[in-house]
């Protein structure tokens, strides 16, 4: 993707000359920014960059960011191996922090979502569109909110109990504990085809057997602490789920829920879907690696090839994000609701790294910029050269700006998760809600900046012109 | 009665002759041998109006985007990010209660889905439930009377088939005792079947429909009342509601015209149905029929009726009181009797979601062929029922939605389309063969947003083509001058239809 020296003169050089007529423009800066409106350009700043170098750069930003979810994910199978076969404290510890470890790329993909790429239309066949479910490999690996009892044991919140979901469908104890009449256990075998089936059970959304929050639930459990919306004190306290690690126990000191200690083969079951879960995300977030694998990659190939319909799904998908998902289901509902259940990652209270990394993965598209889990660092030909090439300096500042003012909102969040202030707390009315309502303020005001930037690129889904020549 | 009807015949009959004459009369054009001349038509077609590239007025989005479920360009931040709150509550689903997850169950006990977006694809219509004996999932059927005189629903089943339920079965022994239905079961199955209706045009080229017959099956509790009847319906589009909602009622009266008196065939009646809050008698605008007088109301119902989940319009649930396991899977759902499912601020989120749902702009609009096509359209009065245009009210409460000139294609009136189309069921003022004229904007982008077109109430229209033909009663001149259109037209008459 680098340019030539020679290429990059050259470039500005043409540049330059088509200028020639205008006002006195400044000094163009060296292998940067032309100058403009008197004032001298910045240096290093920006080569010249075409609409199609950007569009390869998202596309080689968005391999590397589910390629890192992928190896993160093994790693977690890995790590969750080693926890199954000997379950502690400190084994627990370190298949929990694989399991937020490989979060940290998968919410920079998201930028990815709402622009008919394959995390959203990828089918069974390999091909892209829309199946029957319309919802493709997501909801395999991030389906969220899960109705846990399907899964495994649940506390019955507020003494809330009765012949609801997890007796109807599934038997108490979820997958991994419920028995049929005789004695045996309804699901013989855990193993990829017995979750797989699962999924979505009975027509039901909220059956999610799989994927990061499936895990997420295995290792930390619900966060029960104090449920605000079936308490009186409205007071959320601010821990995660405590799942205890003997709840993998398979050493005569099982535990499951109230039930201790139960027979070993429960805790042996619990393990066994753990890891069959580690499997299933791996397996799907391969198919849509593969994807975006550079120049072979089915999606890759047509992407880079799209023209402004892939600028204009780029410029899409950042603003789909922002706006529609993370400042208003994935914020503002939990806030007007003050309900954990509306929280992202309620069971680890990872909630802000969500929001954080979401936020950081639409400033990533913006800028072309990635910072890889093993440090490397992937740049390319960013929109905000291409503004600044096409002569929209001001916007380009503008956007960046707003963007940096999202990441600097996150970051209180993400700081105040940190220091012992969870998300599902910070939420709440009179305590610190005013941090959230700066993200959503900062969300609101980036997407007004990425709808001028289409405006401005005039680009717009051009494939619908045709549409009328289809199939009368 | 029976003079109108004639006198509707005759009128029919003779704008059919008419059309007859005046193809016979004039010269080819030279393109194709068939089809109508179009220059000879004495109609006047109104002049373009650049306000038809935005039919929604401020609430058309700001471009074309590959769902119909974005809020309207002119909104306020504040207004889309009320939309995007609200869409939550019409994409999540719904569990039943008690569960741990309290703010989001109430499903049930007898429900045909559980999430609004299950059978409103992107805002439009989900997968058709395919030919077979199926447990249907996007199509509704609906329970009326055939008989005028009869104005209840079934006194078992109620006015909806409701094919799933939450598990739950009676234990009491007095209670089983006192009824038969123990067991807290979807209420039946459906047949669907399709005839193939060959048919061609005036000049040659032939087609295809497909008639439907629906039977249920598997009935739980018994067989239906004698005079009930099946109205079979596949979810509509949901697009541009809040505009629909801000016509002015006065506007909708002033071209009702029930007795025909004009004497263009067409009889525009608006059906008056029960406004369940205030308890007065309305217009109804929102429903295959009419059959709900705002959207407050239509939302509201669907989420009684479709997921089971009570709210402050629809508080109880939809169990009659012959389902006893149905009754007492509601009582020990976890809400108590006095709470209901989804409280008013998260109804009126989804309200708002559904007001502020923008509309496509148009496409193609100026090209040569659609511009013939629009042109035909106003020649073969299809405005007449489909009206294109309207201001909406100035008075409207949302200041968005007020004041917008819009191009929906729609009187939201009845009109008799005929017997290929009629359900035999009343609701309300509309009999067995009238329905509420559809709205046409955004249509055409149908195949692109879901990956399926599928048109008319039950979904068996495959193309608009299709659709056109399916036209009967008023619609019969209208229609029949489609049929003698040479290719070349109907495709420009088509290729409108999609692009508005």
């Amino acid at each position: 993707m680098k340019f030539s020296t020679f290429s990059k003169i050259s470039a500005a050089l043409i540049v330059a000359l088509s200028l020639t007529a205008c006002v006195e423009d400044g000094d163009d800066g060296i292998a940067g920014v032309i100058g403009a409106d008197g004032m001298a350009g910045k240096n290093g700043v920006s080569t010249f960059v075409t609409r199609t170098d950007v569009i390869k750069t998202n596309a080689n930003i968005a391999y590397a960011a589910y390629a890192d979810s992928l190896i993160s994910a093994t790693t977690l199978k890995t790590v969750l191996e080693t926890f199954v076969a000997e379950p502690t404290e400190v084994t627990f510890a370190l298949a929990k922090k694989a399991w937020l470890d490989s979060r940290e790329p998968y919410g920079q993909t998201e930028v990815y979502r709402f622009r008919q790429g394959p995390i959203d239309e990828l089918k069974a066949d390999g091909t892209l569109g829309k199946d029957d479910a319309g919802e493709g490999p997501e909801g395999l690996i991030n389906a969220w909110p899960l109705g846990e009892a399907i899964i495994d044991y649940v506390e019955a919140v507020d003494g809330l109990s009765g012949p609801e979901s997890p007796a109807n469908a599934i038997g108490m104890g979820g997958i991994i504990a419920a028995k049929k009449d005789d004695g045996t256990f309804k699901y013989a075998t855990i193993d990829a085809t017995t979750l797989s089936n699962l999924f979505e059970h009975g027509e039901d959304g909220r059956n999610v057997t799989t994927g990061y929050h499936a895990i997420e639930f295995l290792l930390w459990g619900q966060d029960l602490n104090e449920e605000a919306a079936q308490s009186d004190s409205k007071v959320h306290d601010n821990t995660p789920g405590q799942r205890p690690f003997s709840d993998f126990n398979t050493s005569g000191s099982c535990t499951s829920g109230k039930d201790v200690p139960v027979a070993d083969e429960i805790c042996t079951r619990r393990g066994q879907y753990l890891v069959t879960t580690a499997e299933l995300l791996i397996k799907e977030l391969t198919r849509v690696t593969e994807q975006w694998e550079p120049v072979s990659g089915a999606h890759y190939k047509t992407f880079v090839a799209g023209g402004d319909v892939s600028l204009a799904k780029i410029l899409e998908g950042m603003g789909r994000l922002s706006f529609g998902e993370l400042a208003g289901e994935r914020i503002n509902v939990a806030l007007i609701e003050n309900s954990q259940e509306d929280e992202h990652s309620c069971f680890s209270d990872n909630t802000h790294r969500d929001i954080f990394l979401n936020a950081k993965g639409v400033q990533n598209s913006f800028n072309a910029k990635y910072v890889r889990i093993d440090g490397e660092v992937i740049e390319g030909a960013s929109i905000y050269d291409l503004l600044v090439v096409e002569g929209h300096h001001e916007l380009a500042n503008k956007l960046r700006g707003a963007l940096e003012a999202t990441m600097s909102a996150a970051a209180v969040i993400d700081t105040k998760a940190k220091t012992g202030t969870p998300f599902d707390v910070l939420m709440q009315e009179g305590i610190a809600q005013p941090n959230i309502k700066a993200v959503i303020d900062a969300l609101v005001a980036q997407t007004d900046d990425i709808e001028a930037v289409i405006d401005a690129l005039g680009v717009t889904t051009n494939d619908l012109r045709d549409d009328t020549e289809q199939k009368i | 009665m029976n003079k109108i009807q004639n006198k509707k015949y005759l009128a029919v009959s003779f704008l059919f002759i008419s059309l007859l004459a005046s193809l016979s009369a004039c010269d080819s054009s030279g393109s194709e041998s068939a089809g109508l001349q179009l220059q000879n038509r004495p109609v006047e077609v109104p002049a373009f109006d650049l306000s038809e590239q935005q039919p929604a007025g401020g609430i058309t989005h700001k471009r074309l985007y590959a769902s119909y479920l974005y809020p309207g360009e002119k909104l306020s931040s504040k207004q889309k990010l009320d939309f995007w709150t609200g869409f939550s509550f019409f994409r999540d689903p719904w569990v039943a209660a008690p569960s741990a997850t309290a703010n989001r169950d109430g499903l049930g006990p007898l429900f045909n889905t559980r999430s609004c977006i299950a059978c409103h694809t992107a805002g439009s219509r989900a997968k058709i439930d395919e030919e077979g004996h199926i447990l249907p999932l996007s199509l509704v059927v609906r329970l009326g009377s055939k008989d005028a005189s009869i104005t209840t629903v079934d006194p078992i089943y109620g006015g909806q088939i409701q094919p799933r339920a939450i598990s739950y079965r009676l234990t009491d022994a007095a209670l089983v005792k006192k009824s038969p239905y123990t067991n807290n079961v979807g209420e039946a199955w459906l047949d669907k079947r399709y005839d193939k209706i060959p048919g061609s045009f005036v000049d040659g080229e032939s087609y295809e429909l497909l008639k439907p017959s629906y039977q249920l099956t598997k009935l739980a509790y018994g067989e239906l009342a004698a005079h009930i009847g099946l109205s079979v319906r596949l979810a509509p589009n949901i697009f541009g509601m809040g505009l629909l909602n801000a016509i002015n009622t006065a506007d909708l009266l002033s071209q009702e015209d029930i007795n025909d008196s004009d004497g263009n065939g067409i009889s525009a009646k608006y059906n008056r149905v029960p406004n369940v809050i205030t308890g007065t008698i309305e217009v109804g605008r929102f429903g295959f029929k009419a059959k709900q007088p705002n959207l407050h109301q239509q939302v509201a119902a669907a989420f009684r009726d479709d997921i089971g989940i009570t709210n402050s319009s629809f508080p109880d649930e939809s169990c009659t009181n012959t389902q006893m396991a149905c009754n007492h899977a509601a009582e020990y759902g976890g809400h108590s009797l006095a709470d209901l499912e989804i409280p008013d601020n998260r109804l009126d989120y989804t309200v708002t979601f559904n007001e502020l749902l923008g509309v496509p702009p148009a496409r193609n609009l100026k090209s040569q062929t659609v511009q013939a096509g629009r042109k035909l359209f106003y020649q073969l009065q299809c405005q007449q029922c489909h009206r294109p245009s309207y201001v909406t009210d100035a008075e409207y409460p949302v200041p968005a939605l007020a004041k917008q000139t819009i191009w929906p294609y729609t009187d939201l009136a009845l009109h008799d389309m005929g017997e290929g189309l009629a359900d035999g069921v009343y609701e309300f003022n509309a009999n067995g063969r009238e329905w509420r004229t559809a709205p046409l904007w955004g249509i055409g982008l149908q195949q692109y947003t879901t990956g399926q077109q599928r048109f008319l109430h039950d979904g068996r229209a495959r193309t608009i083509s299709e659709a056109i033909l399916w036209h009967g009663g008023e619609a019969e001149p209208a229609k029949q001058a489609y049929v003698a259109l040479n290719k070349q037209q109907r495709d420009a008459l088509v290729k409108f239809v999609k692009a508005i």
